[in-house]
């Protein structure tokens, strides 16, 4: 298991390394330099290049990187060409919102997917008929269209949760759960549907198998032949595509930060991309790079720990 | 015993699912008292300090209620549109109207620890020529109210003489040029990035901040104007989506919001929404030159576009629009409505302009604009000008920094201008030399009359504004299409109306008041 976990975490900081790569070969690549978007169009090409010095623009692109990755290693992600901001810190403050909401949206999707293909395949018959028709029309709604008609009902109409606007946990946590209450529920309709349909199709599945007739036959408890041979032969599948639907839900925030206008990574990664701060870019692609590798590496870790087969494989 | 047992243990998750919904809807959200002495909310369209915490860096302003918490100005506008003297005391002319005397306020301190004096304003106004403070560009050099020298002739006097007479000098003091920023901010302005350095009622609470998205204010009560202010603290929420912000108004989150005129009827009916007369939505020249397009450097080609704008039926898109090819708003004294019948739909006669400047197949360019709000008369404009063979392509940006930028390198700006009661300090401070005209460029006809009016009797002089309008209508600096009214949501039973400073889209921060 050890050596399976030393693979995965140097695989994980590899992918991070390639996305700090990517992102700052694109943002080299882009048109324009920092000198131009400070100065604007009034300035010399004298006072530009000498800008472009200032934050060592004018050296080789692996001189740069160079630089870039020292600074990097040390959690210096640089300052932003715009506002002149620490763009490490800036980002933090943004993070927790971002995060806290697709983790949230991830663990609903999760629970409530889970127990919804599991009534699926265990009823069968009209449970099961309307369990899938009803997946199926949630996976056609997009997230940002469940999140309007939330905040129209809701919001709007009955006036039971905010619209809008974001409450730190630390303020009131009960303010918090309020505050992220739709959001997470517009994020989580369609991973929903997703993680019910392979639920259903693992657990079902799982039913299926010889050992588990066997227990049957042996007069093994509902309870304990459900929740501990059929769910921990189901999680496997399901476990793989809630790290997929984490990432989604991590990037399908920034539409959903925008109709809630939630303080979120997703807003600065507008703001930053809009605005060509490139240094600002590049932070919001490895923060999210991490994030998501994080996660991903934690659940690949669990998946391992429920299935020896992966560790061996 | 199957079905048994599935339906115990969903029924027990339901309960619990049910149980924790109930206890989330029940409890009240928002919690934003608005009795005096708490704290207000306002949903703003636009980040306030997009660049930094220097009120200068902002041609034009930006959001005049964020900067008025943290900052003053010499001089400040009333919601009439009167000019009166903030951190001045009085002030006085001398017979040409080139040499302004202003009186300072005694016992005023900036959050530094600085106090006000004549030294410290001239440091501040000598920072005029710095390409980065936008709100300067009309007192630069070769601008359109260029200060010669600004003198401390004592402590509390200050003395500015300007190239040319300019009469509207106090407006252009009137906050955007005028705001004074702390010693500090002055000796080194990279403090700006981290915090404001102003005299204002209020300081930024940096821990609750979140650049771009959530800025709070929180009251200094030594400040000497802060009985000025009810509020102990206030709160900015960014929310670029004219749906978001009008829910935000409805359902509580925030007490004030600026409306589209889309979402105003939205707010109306649900809560209550006000509105105050004098935006002109129009296109602004950046490219007087023809530096990125060049079909613009053409006088005939501005007119020959500006002909081919239906504005009757652009106005009719929009809820209690006019159309108008005046850019002095009906109301002020500089209005033309001769103009309706010079500029009046005629596409045929807008191609044989096109035909005479050089262009008889038309031309393309970029125009690029901030958020979809204007999405509906550009796309209408667009097809208009596609009918004389002119191809204007809309690109979006999301951001007014992104926004702001391509005023230095396209051609057209769309947007709503707040000329209100202050068209002379409009043209002298924005048009001129603001970022409306980062070319610097020149216009004989604009600045005789621009000279005309200054010497005079600034905004009282109806003849003198008629012609300065006609003469930026005629020479195409600016392309009207319709007035319309700035909107407001608010809760009438938390706040009272608020009140416009007359040369700004958004309130006075002290007409933000309680309700009763």
């Amino acid at each position: 298991m050890l050596s399976y976990v030393v693979r995965r975490v140097l695989l994980g900081l590899a992918t991070v390394l390639i996305a700090v790569l990517i992102s700052f070969v694109l943002v080299h690549l882009a048109p324009g330099s920092p000198g131009e978007l400070i100065l604007g169009a009034g300035a010399t090409k004298a006072q530009i290049a000498a800008e472009n010095a200032k934050v060592g623009w004018d050296k080789p692109l692996l001189s740069q990187l160079g630089s870039y990755l020292g600074h990097l290693v040390r959690g210096n992600l640089g300052i932003s060409i715009i506002d002149g901001h620490p763009i490490g810190s800036d980002l933090l403050k943004r993070l927790p919102v971002t995060g806290l909401i697709a983790v949230l949206a991830t663990l609903v999707s999760g629970v409530a997917g889970l127990m919804l293909g599991m009534a699926a395949a265990v009823r069968g018959g009209h449970p099961d008929r309307a369990i899938n028709v009803s997946s199926g029309v949630a996976l056609s709604l997009p997230s940002f269209w469940i999140g309007v008609l939330l905040v129209y009902v809701f919001a709007i109409q009955f006036r039971i949760l905010p619209a809008t606007g974001y409450v730190s946990p630390t303020v009131s946590p009960w303010q918090w759960l309020q505050s992220i209450a739709l959001p997470v529920i517009a994020l989580s309709v369609a991973a929903t549907a997703v993680l019910a349909r392979t639920a259903r199709a693992s657990v079902a599945q799982a039913l299926d198998q010889p050992h588990v007739r066997m227990l049957r036959s042996l007069g093994t408890p509902r309870w304990r032949l459900l929740f501990v041979h059929v769910l921990r032969n189901a999680s496997v599948p399901v476990v793989s595509v809630l790290g997929i639907q984490f990432v989604a839900l991590f990037s399908g925030s920034i539409i959903i930060e925008g109709l809630f206008a939630l303080p979120g990574l997703g807003q600065a990664a507008s703001a930053a991309v809009t605005s060509h701060d490139f240094p600002a870019v590049e932070g919001v692609v490895i923060i999210s790079s991490i994030v998501v590798v994080g996660v991903s590496l934690l659940l690949d870790l669990l998946v391992a720990a429920l299935d020896p087969r992966v560790r061996t494989s | 015993m199957r079905s048994a047992f599935f339906r115990r243990v969903v029924g027990l998750l339901s309960a619990g699912a049910l149980l924790s919904a109930g206890a989330l809807l029940s409890a009240p959200f928002g919690g934003t008292a608005t009795a005096a002495g708490s704290s207000v909310s306002i949903a703003v369209d636009n980040d306030p300090a997009p660049f930094n915490y220097d009120p200068l860096s902002l041609a034009g302003g930006g959001v005049l209620t964020f900067w008025q918490g943290m900052y003053d100005s010499l001089f400040t506008t009333t919601s009439t549109g009167a000019v009166v003297p903030q951190l001045a005391t009085s002030y006085t002319f001398n017979s040409t109207k080139t040499v302004l005397t202003i009186k300072l306020r005694t016992g005023v301190k900036f959050s530094d620890g600085s106090t006000l004096n004549a030294a410290l304003v001239k440091a501040n106004l000598d920072q005029r020529s710095q390409p980065l403070l936008g709100a300067y560009g009309a007192f630069a050099q070769g601008g359109a109210a260029e200060i010669e020298s600004v003198t401390a002739a004592n402590p509390t006097t200050v003395v500015i003489t300007f190239a040319q007479p300019t009469a509207d000098a106090p407006t252009l003091l009137a906050e955007d040029a005028g705001w004074i920023v702390g010693l500090n901010a002055i000796k080194d302005p990279s403090v700006l990035i981290k915090g404001p350095d102003g005299s204002g009622a209020y300081s930024l609470n940096t821990g609750a901040t979140i650049k771009s998205s959530i800025y709070v204010l929180t009251k200094k009560t030594s400040s000497w104007d802060s009985k000025a202010f009810p509020w102990s603290s206030v709160t900015f929420k960014v929310i670029t989506g004219q749906q978001a912000r009008a829910n935000a108004v409805v359902s509580g989150q925030v007490q004030l919001a600026v409306l589209d005129p889309l979402t105003a009827s939205f707010v109306k009916q649900r809560t209550g929404e006000t509105r105050f007369p004098g935006e002109i939505f129009g296109f602004a020249l950046f490219d007087k030159e023809g530096k990125f397009s060049e079909p613009f450097s053409s006088v005939t080609v501005r007119r020959a576009l500006s002909m081919a704008i239906n504005r009757t039926a652009l106005a009719k898109i929009h809820t209690g629009a006019t159309a108008t090819a005046s850019l002095f708003p009906s109301g002020t004294n500089g209005y033309d409505a001769a103009l309706d019948k010079q500029y009046a739909y005629n596409p045929a006669a807008a191609k044989k302009l096109l035909a005479q400047a050089g262009y008889p197949n038309g031309f393309s360019f970029t125009l690029v604009t901030i958020g979809l709000a204007n999405g509906s008369d550009l796309q209408a404009v667009q097809a208009m000008w596609k009918s004389i063979g002119v191809n204007m392509v809309i690109s979006h940006a999301a951001s007014f920094a992104t926004g702001f930028q391509a005023q230095s390198t396209t051609p057209l700006g769309y947007n709503p201008f707040t000329i209100g009661q202050d068209p002379l300090g409009f043209v002298v401070g924005f048009l001129l030399g603001g970022t409306l005209n980062l070319q610097h460029a020149t216009d004989a006809k604009i600045e005789s009359a621009v000279a005309v009016a200054q010497a005079g009797s600034g905004n009282e002089d109806t003849e003198a504004l008629v012609k300065l309008n006609d003469a930026i209508v005629n020479e195409g600096w600016f392309i009207p299409t319709y007035e319309q009214y700035v909107y407001y949501g608010y809760n009438p039973k938390e706040l009272k109306a608020p009140q416009l400073s007359g040369s700004s889209i958004y309130p006075t921060l002290s007409s933000i008041q309680p309700a009763g």
